[in-house]
This record gives structure tokens, C-alpha cells and sequence, in this order.
């Protein structure tokens, strides 16, 4: 089974649209902006101090999920640069 | 003679009650932290840091009686967006290169009052940040702990601890950070609030 360029480049737009959205669904659907480390409150037992703990971790934003609409519209735009049927298929 | 011991005694227990104490604010713990929140209309844009440093002395007879200076490293400062974090440490906006420390010295201590071992005053002091000093005043609460440093060191060394909690707002526009501009993006208030915690080993 052969795909042209188009089918290519359409199937890969799709696949970054539908990464993109997954990961960030499936992380919390988090609507600030990406973070790459969180914090869980903690208090220090003698002084009674309240701190934050930083824990590494990315976290998806909108911000995320907007690059990934936005490369996979470019993708998808391009792919009408591209022939509708594959070359090898176009003999005389 | 008697006399003149008597006088030697009181003179040395009036000195000892009234002697201030140098608190260090360094620590390795990580727990001591300045929190900073500006708004913005995604979400607001909350930091921290625990690059603090700096000596207060404070007398244990009356902690709210303050005076030193808390200093921070500004390159310490971060945010969970990491081009966040690159620009607010950026020429724009912080310039931690040319200016690393943001600091705040106590000048003047009013409205004092003691409860417990709890002192709460009003701190007027020169708040410094990107090479602009401007006078604040600001609400504090300071908590002498005797003898509790110890168990914050696993009993390595023994101490005192002096405790100091803050609340206020600045306006970044004051010390030269984007004044007036992007205020659609990123308010002009910044609110801080700081906790920290300062040891005094006995000597």
C-alpha cells in the first residue's frame, strides 16, 4: 500500500493534532500555560513555615495544544504543495 | 564594695536582656521563600525563590525590634514556564544580569507590639530592585524561638531562631520594569510574600 506526499503529509498533521490533544487531555487539560516543574505545599515543623516542594514534571498548557494545532494547520496546508496521486503510479 | 558588685550584676543582666542577637538567613534547608504573584488574564503568574540571604539582628527581648537586611538572588527566581522564566530574567524585565540582588534594608520599625514570644510592627525599609531603591512600609510579624534551632539541625547545633513573615505589594513599574507597558499581558502590582527563618548558633 503506497501513499503520495499529500496522504503523507495529511496523516502526519493529524497525528501531531491528535498527539498534541491527547497529551494534553490526558495530563489534566491544564488551561494555563505550559510548566515544566509543580509544587505541592509543605510546612516546616519548627518554625511552622509554609514552602513549596518543586517536583520535575511537564505539564501541557494551552499554550502547548495551540503550537500543535498550529503546526499541524502548516502541515496540512502544505500538503496541497503535493500531488493528489502518487508519481510512480503516473505512467503514460 | 557590696554596692558597687550589685551595680557591676545589674548593669551586666540589663546588657544581657537588651543585647541584640545576629541572625543568619541563609539555609540550607530550602525552606525559607519569597513568593511573588502578578495577574495575567490566561492565569496568574506565580514564582518563587529560596535564594535568600542576609543578617538580621534582633533583640530576643523584643524580636519585632528588627534590623539588618534581607537579600535575594534575583537569577533564583523562577517560574514553571520556562520562557517565562527566560524572559523575566531578561535585559527587559528583571536584567539579573546587571543587577543580581534584589534586597530589602530596615530603616525604621514603628507600631511595634508584643504578644508571647510574637512581635508584630510596621517596617519602613529601602527596597531595592534592578538598581532602583524606593521606601516601603510593611506590615511584619517576627517569632523569637529559644533554644530551637537544635531540632531544625537534628541537634547538630544549638540556637536560636528568629522567624519572619511578610505581605506586601509593589508596583514593577516603580523600579523600572516595563513601566506602563504590557499591562494587558502582565500587571503592574507584583504581591510578595515572605517567610523565613534566621539562626543564631550559641557561641
Amino acid at each position: 500500500m503506497k501513499f503520495s506526499l499529500r496522504t503523507i503529509a495529511r496523516l502526519l498533521a493529524l497525528f501531531i493534532l491528535s498527539t498534541c490533544l491527547s497529551w494534553w487531555w490526558f495530563s489534566g487539560a491544564d488551561m494555563g500555560w505550559t510548566k515544566t516543574y509543580v509544587t505541592t505545599p509543605a510546612t516546616d515543623e519548627v518554625t511552622g513555615i509554609q514552602y513549596e516542594v518543586r517536583k520535575e514534571k511537564f505539564v501541557p498548557g494551552v499554550d502547548f495544544v495551540v503550537t500543535g494545532i498550529g503546526l499541524s494547520f502548516v502541515i496540512f496546508a502544505t500538503s496541497f504543495l503535493f500531488s493528489a496521486k502518487d508519481p510512480k503510479i503516473q505512467q503514460p | 564594695m557590696k554596692i558597687q558588685a550589685l551595680a557591676v550584676a545589674a548593669l551586666l543582666s540589663t546588657q544581657v536582656f537588651a543585647s541584640e542577637v545576629d541572625f543568619d538567613f541563609k539555609d540550607p534547608k530550602g525552606v525559607n521563600n519569597i513568593v511573588f504573584k502578578l495577574d495575567a488574564p490566561l492565569e496568574s503568574i506565580s514564582g518563587t525563590t529560596n535564594g535568600i540571604s542576609g543578617i538580621i539582628s534582633a533583640d530576643p527581648a523584643e524580636p519585632e525590634d528588627i534590623e539588618g537586611k534581607i537579600i535575594v538572588d534575583a537569577r533564583t527566581l523562577s517560574v514553571p514556564n520556562p520562557l517565562m522564566q527566560e524572559h523575566m530574567l531578561s535585559a527587559d524585565w528583571l536584567d539579573t544580569a546587571k543587577h543580581p540582588e534584589i534586597t530589602f534594608e530596615i530603616k525604621e520599625v514603628l507600631n511595634s507590639k508584643k504578644e508571647g514570644n510574637t512581635g508584630t510592627a510596621e517596617v519602613k525599609g529601602i527596597f531595592t530592585m534592578k538598581g532602583i531603591s524606593k521606601e516601603v512600609l510593611v506590615p511584619v510579624s517576627v517569632t523569637y524561638l529559644p533554644g530551637r534551632l537544635a531540632d531544625r539541625t537534628g541537634g547538630k547545633v544549638e540556637g536560636d531562631l528568629l522567624v519572619i513573615r511578610t505581605n506586601f505589594q509593589i508596583n514593577r513599574g516603580d523600579y523600572g520594569i516595563k513601566q506602563g507597558e504590557n499591562l494587558d499581558k502582565v500587571s503592574d502590582v507584583i504581591d510578595i510574600s515572605l517567610a523565613v527563618a534566621g539562626a543564631a548558633p550559641k557561641k
